[in-house]
This record gives C-alpha cells, structure tokens and sequence, in this order.
C-alpha cells in the first residue's frame, strides 16, 4: 500500500478521505487557503500545507502550487475529491508527470468523459442508449434547424458544462433560438467553450446512476445503482440505494450498460454512470464522472464496502480488489445533504457562524462532515457542508431513521435546510416512491413548512425566553416576597 | 418593574411576560398563561422543562441579531426586537453601563455599594415606548448611580457604575 497520500480538496471529502488513508496506515497530507486556516481537515490531518491565492477557491484551484506542495513532502499518491480539480486532465497528467499516483482513472479517460459531446458519441459507439440530440458546432440556424426535428420540449446543454450551468429546457420552437443563444453566452463565460448542444427532454424522468470500479485493463465491476432524483436546480439533495421499484431485469441492463462503456474506455479507478429513466422505463447515456461522488456512502452501506479504500488499493495494484459476485446490495441506505442556505429564499446560500452543532448518535446514522461549532461559513466556498447517511432493512425504515435522524441533528447560527430535508422525508409522495428529477418543484406547497399551531408558537416564545440568562434568573432567583405577588409591574 | 420581553416569530409579533414564580412559574405569552416547571440545563447550549406538564427539550443559542432555537426539529430563528438587544449588547467587563440610546429612567434597583450578579437587572429605563432592562454585565459591587427616577438621559449617558475588579 502507499506510505503517504496528499489530498487536493478541503471540507467533508477532505475529512472523508483523510480518515480511511488514516485507517489505511497512511501518512495524510491536506492542503489549505487561509480562510481554512482552522477547518477540521487541516487538524484532520499529520500535516498540513498551505496554499496562496487570491481567493479561497483559486487556491484548490492552483495546480502547480498543489503538485509542489506534494512534491515538498514527497507523498506517494494523491486523491482529488470531488469539484476543483478532480476532473480535471491536465492536472491529472502533471499528478502523473510528477512522478506520484493520482487516484483516479487516466488523464485521456477524463478528457474524453469530460465533453458531454464527445462521450455520448462514445457511448452511441459502445452500444449505450443515448437520447435523440443535436451538437452546435458554430452555425446557430443550423442548429436551431436541426434541434426543432427532435421535438419539444428540448434540453439545452453547455458541451463542457456541469452543475446545472449553461442549461436551459425549451418548451416551444419561438424561444429556442433566444434560449439557444443565452446558453451559448453561459457556456462561454463559464466554461470558456461556447459549444452547446440539445436534447430530447424527458418529462419526470429520474436519475440514475451506477458505481464502477475498473482496473485500467478492461476489467470493470459495478456496485449497484444510486437513485438520485430529488434535485433542486440540477443539484442533487437527497440520494438513496437501491433505487426504489426497479424491476431486476432493469437494473441489471443499466448496470450492464454501465460496466460496457467503462470496459470500453479501459476505466481505471472509481468512476459513476449517469443515466436518465423514462416513466416507460427507458434508460439513456447522461454523462460519466471520473471521481468520487457525493453520495458514494450510501453505496458503501448497501454494498458494506470502503470506496475510498477500494481506490486506494486498486490505484495501488492496478487489480480490483472484489470480484462482480462478492458485491451484494443489502438493505436500503439514505443520503441527506446538508446546506447551509434558505430553501425558502431559493435556496440563497447563508453565511455566518455555526454557533451549535449536535450531531446524531453515530450507531444511527453516519455524518460525513466538514465542520465544527464555532466555524466561519463563508461564501467563499459551496454551501454543502455535510452528509447525513442512514441505512436499514427496507426504505420505510432507512426513512423513518434518517427522519430521526435529522431531528436529532442540530446546526444553529447558520440558516440551514435541515428542516426542509425533513419536510421531503415526511412528504407522503415520497413514501410512495412518487419520485423524478421535478419532485421538489411540483410539491412546493406541501414542502412549505407547516404553520404552528397557537400552542406550538407559545412553546417556541417560552423556549426562546428561557434560553435568555436574565429572564432565568427573574423566573427562579426573584427573592420573596416579589416572587409570589405577581404582576409585580406596578411596585 | 415589567418584565415583558418582545419577540418576532414569522413576522408576528408576541409578548411574554413572567406572571408570577411561585407556588410556581407562569409565564404569559400573549396573554395566555402557562405553567414552567423542570427547567433542566442538558449542556450549554441544551434544555429540558415542562410546559403544563409536557416534556420539551429544545437547543438554544444567540448572537448579535436574533435567538436560534431547535426544537421537535423545527428551527427557528427569532430576531431581536429593541429590548432584547439593548440589555445584551453591553459589553462584559465593562465598569461604566452607558445607555444604547435616549430615555426615561423608570426605576433603579440597586445604591452605591449593592453586590450585584451578572444578569441582574440594576436600572429599567424606557425608551421609544419600550421598557428595558439594564442588567449587571458582570458580577461586582455598585461604585455609584448617575441617574434618577423619572429622569430623562441622552444616548451613551452614564447610568450606573461598578467597583473596578482588581
């Protein structure tokens, strides 16, 4: 196994990766911006490394400084996380250049996984459905031409994108040109690269995607599905495994298409095949993601396995560490992603000081976090600040536990969407596995917060009252005799 | 002396007032009585107590601009109305208790040399048709009173002093 690893990310995953690299024997390595000078990552880890930059996030952007960081304490391999820098070639390359391992498939491999355009043509060529679409390579008219033939209504897509950027759904042949156009300018400031591309938009679909683990040789095995169809502006919320009411015969044609694309790409390392389900249970190619995900835990306690340690080891021995019949799904595991924003401004992101934070017992429910009570959130960085993971026998369980859970769960001083994760548990459309990527949008009244009953408001005044050290001190320490006259306003 | 502290909760605003401590504690919230008892302090930051009878815990903490409140897991967040804040905002280890803004001195509590705890309310001024408490900031002795009963005092007038701690 390697001695040392550097992890180029910072917050939970930083934490996450440290702790099974920790577990593994080896010596950790974080790196961190000023801003994060006390984040748990940093103490997390034997050493720490700082990075300058202008701005936070420059700084776990800064591949060069990152590499020497790693060269400066001459650690064996490195993982990337997710975000920042985790799917990008070219760091990916020089990792490599440098002489250290980088945990994650072949630089070529997340080249071409990373152009939406590129790695559908290749999973057309691999035999993986794909929705009918239309690529823009320069001339608008043509593509507008083209992309009414698909029927409405149609997706829009930056061809470099991610994160809901540069996206847009067009319902009707007058607004594609002008939405067209608005994607393209998207596309462009945010990727650098105009290039668009439609398709055929699905109405209700849902997300669904599969772990694999490959060993860059062609062999590649899967660990099971991850239903992630709760999103709210392209980003996902709540995620759970296995997804609810798939057939076997399903599930088994997606994971198999998922094993055939990464086999076709000689996929090294862990990597998530996205595919979008019709209502009529018709699957189509998304995209692909060459890292880790967000939600790899609750894959991890369906399958009871350590994704971070299965990267780890098969970076290491270039062999997979199970065979396809040792990975078995057992029970139902659910994933809650903790933010600090305002589900009810639109979910702005808040910012502050996290004044308390009490988490669940740890026998009930995993929290992957990032964070600790007295931490600055700032807006410097995403507003994710950890991962509530529960897993029991059947979903009405691993529901009914995460519900709990996030009751248990206590983050004060920030505004955060705990309350509003537990409004979507409690949600009976959710119980019945009524779920698709608009899920949050067509419940929007019933995922308002109930009003208080006059009984439940007097609780809360009492509660905020008695918190106050001066109006304990009138309610218990007044002497006698004030104390038993009452209204004693008019002394 | 009032004791009513002021609260927004969705916009709505409510009044709770302690009625009376014993036999024991009523507290009225608008007008509507109700019977504490049990207040148990958990951790810090953690509380228990019976509302006419019923077990509630609840999670509790503030900062400069509002009272953040968990509790049957719902979270709430109570921003300050005058009163709250004027009597909270006075610095810890202060000797000199200033006024945060013009008013009335409606009572006082306390004469050169009173030993005073930190919370307890030494002055109750009015002001902007509100009564507020002045609380001691520390724990300590009273060094002497700058103002009257009935008197009126400007923003950042001196009300009352404490002995300097060594």
């Amino acid at each position: 196994m390697f001695k040392s690893i550097l992890i180029a990310n910072r917050g939970e995953i930083a934490c996450r990766v440290i702790r099974t690299a920790k577990s593994l024997g080896l010596r950790t390595v974080a790196v961190f911006h000023h801003a994060d000078r006390k984040a748990p990552h940093v103490n997390l880890a034997d050493v720490s490394i700082q990075l300058f930059a202008e701005t936070p996030t420059a700084a776990y952007l800064d591949s060069e400084q990152i590499i020497k960081a790693a060269q400066s304490v001459s650690v064996e391999c490195l993982h990337p996380g997710y975000g920042f820098l985790s799917e990008n070639a070219d760091f990916a390359k020089a990792v490599e250049a440098a002489r250290i391992a980088f945990i994650g498939p072949q630089s070529e491999v997340i080249k071409l996984m990373g152009d939406k355009i590129l790695s559908r043509e290749f999973a057309e060529k691999c035999g993986v459905p794909v929705a009918p679409s239309v690529t823009q390579d320069g001339d608008l008219s043509s593509f507008v031409k083209e992309a009414r033939k698909i029927g409405f209504p149609i997706l829009i897509k930056a061809a470099a994108g991610g994160g809901g950027k540069g996206m847009s759904i067009v319902h009707d042949a007058d607004s594609l040109e002008r939405l067209a156009k608005t994607a393209m300018g998207e596309a462009e400031r945010y990727f650098a690269d105009s290039r668009i591309y439609a398709e055929l938009y699905i109405e209700n679909p849902r997300h669904i995607e599969v772990q694999v683990l490959g060993d860059g040789e062609g062999n590649v095995i899967h660990l099971y599905e991850r239903e992630c169809s709760i999103q709210r502006r392209f980003q996902k919320v709540i995620e759970e495994s296995p997804a609810p009411s798939l057939s076997g015969e399903l599930r088994d044609s997606i994971c198999a298409a998922a094993v055939d694309l990464s086999k076709k790409a000689n996929y090294l390392n862990a990597g998530t095949v996205e595919f979008i389900l019709s209502p009529n249970d018709d699957f189509y190619f998304l995209e692909m993601n060459t890292r880790l995900q967000v939600e790899h835990p609750i894959t991890e306690l369906v399958c009871s396995v350590d994704l971070v340690e299965a990267q780890l080891r098969t970076a290491y021995t270039r062999k997979l560490p199970w065979l396809q019949k040792e990975i078995k799904q057992s029970g139902h595991a659910i994933e809650c992603r903790i933010c600090c924003e305002e589900p009810e401004n639109d979910f702005r992101p808040a910012t502050g000081i996290i004044k308390v934070l009490a988490t669940p017992n740890p026998d009930d429910a995993r929290f992957d976090s990032g964070i600790e009570q007295g931490q600055i959130i700032s807006a410097a960085f995403d507003s994710m600040v950890g991962k509530l993971i529960c897993h029991a026998e059947n979903r009405n369980l691993a529901t009914k536990k995460i519900t709990e859970a996030l009751d248990e769960l206590v983050l004060l001083g920030v505004s955060s969407n705990i309350d509003y994760l537990g409004r979507i548990l409690r949600n009976s459309n959710f119980a019945k596995a009524h779920i698709h990527t608009g899920f949050l949008t067509d419940n929007e009244g019933e995922l308002r917060p109930v009003e208080l009953a006059e009984d439940e408001v007097a609780c809360v005044l009492l509660a905020a009252s008695l918190g106050l050290k001066d109006f304990r001190t009138l309610s218990f320490d007044t002497p006698e005799p004030y104390a038993s006259i009452g209204e004693w306003r008019n002394l | 002396m009032s004791e009513s502290y002021k609260f927004n909760l969705d916009e709505k605003k409510y009044e709770v007032v302690i009625s009376k401590c014993h036999p024991e504690l009523t507290i009225l919230v608008n007008g509507t009585a109700f019977a504490v008892d049990d207040l148990t302090q958990i951790s810090e930051n953690h509380f228990s107590m019976r509302i006419n009878g019923q077990l509630k815990k609840f999670w509790w903490t503030q900062d400069e601009e509002a009272i953040h409140l968990r509790s049957d897991g719902r979270t709430y967040i109570l921003p300050y109305l005058d009163h709250i804040s004027a009597t909270q905002k006075v610095a810890k280890n202060e000797d000199i208790i200033k006024a945060n803004m013009p008013g009335l001195v409606v009572s006082i509590n306390c004469r050169a040399g009173s030993k005073v705890s930190a919370g307890d309310v030494l002055i109750v001024i009015e002001s902007m048709k509100m009564q507020i408490n002045i609380t001691a900031p520390r724990d300590g002795e009273v060094e002497s009173v700058h103002a009257e009963t009935n008197s009126a005092f400007q923003k950042n007038a001196e009300l009352i002093s404490l002995k300097a701690q060594e």
